[in-house]
């Protein structure tokens, strides 16, 4: 993320904050529950963001976008901090997810056996386990671009990765995503 | 990511009778209908889609597209946003306004 040294008065300072960076606490929390799926987690983790976020509100050049700054603030911290807290095992090797996305096993990925119209028939709390189920990093992929509509250049300046690992981990996050939701129609019945 | 011309695109449906096993071009088409389910292809990838792979009735690429757009929908329209506790913003800035 482009960093550009500048220097601000307090009271610009509080004005960036207000103007800028509050009017995506909503988002933000949304993030925060999603990856923590824990509620006093999520307000701890959100209120460190914003907290860092004005901390070194140097760094953020005035008119960017303020939402993949923070967005990025927040997942760092996630990585740095609460995971670490939490002790949560690495569940994802990116080799082997490079490896699988270059293999011709993906084309085994391609059926059509889940039909739209049951997807449609599906509940909330479902898409949520569903999701929920997924390990941490590819959650994160799925809510940027699917939940908070960043692009795959923001997602790879949020995510510190090169845009063609975002695509190929979505890519990754969506085919195990769909065998979730394929069980659990299998297991309601649906054919 | 390598770009591909159109014509790497069409030689899958008009050729190779896609939807048939062996299907060469699909990892190609992949990043394509991966663009378009993320409102990121450009104005030739679309009119290529709406055009060409929207019309294949025998088309994997065309159902899975319509697949993926239906589980995007799915996380959008189903899963609840939370509301932001009241209380938060003010212990926000109780914190910055302790240590600033």
């Amino acid at each position: 993320m482009e960093e550009i040294k500048s220097s601000y008065s307090e009271e610009q300072k509080y004005l960036i904050f207000e103007t800028e960076f509050l009017p995506h606490i909503e988002a933000m929390y949304n993030f925060a529950y999603r990856i923590t799926y824990d509620e006093d987690s999520a307000k701890d983790l959100l209120q460190d963001t914003y907290y860092k976020a004005f901390k070194f509100i140097d760094s953020f050049h005035k008119g960017t976008n303020a939402k993949a700054w923070l967005f990025r603030i927040l997942k760092n911290s996630f990585i740095n901090e609460f995971r670490k807290k939490n002790k949560e095992p690495s569940m994802v090797d990116y080799q082997d997810v490079e490896t699988y996305y270059n293999s011709d096993d993906v084309n085994e990925v391609i059926t059509s056996d889940l039909r739209v119209e049951v997807l449609q028939d599906m509940i909330g709390d479902e898409v949520s386990n569903a999701l929920n189920a997924l390990a941490v990093d590819f959650r994160i992929v799925i809510i940027l671009c699917d939940l908070e509509g960043f692009t795959y250049e923001e997602m790879s300046k949020i995510l510190d990765i090169p845009i063609g690992t975002v695509r190929s981990r979505l890519h990754r996050a969506r085919n195990l995503l769909r065998e979730r939701l394929r069980t659990y129609a299998k297991s309601m019945g649906f054919k | 990511m390598k770009d591909k011309n159109t014509r790497d695109y069409l030689d899958c449906c008009i050729i190779n009778n896609c939807g048939e096993p062996g299907c060469d071009n699909y990892t190609i088409r992949r990043d394509l209908i991966q663009r378009i389910i993320d409102g990121q292809a450009n104005k030739e990838e679309l009119k290529l889609y709406n055009n060409v792979i929207s019309n294949c009735n025998n088309c994997k690429c065309r159902k899975y597209c319509e697949q993926e757009l239906a589980i995007k929908n799915l996380l959008q329209t189903k899963l609840d946003r939370k509301r932001v506790p009241l209380d938060i913003v003010e212990k926000i800035k109780t914190k910055i306004n302790k240590t600033s």
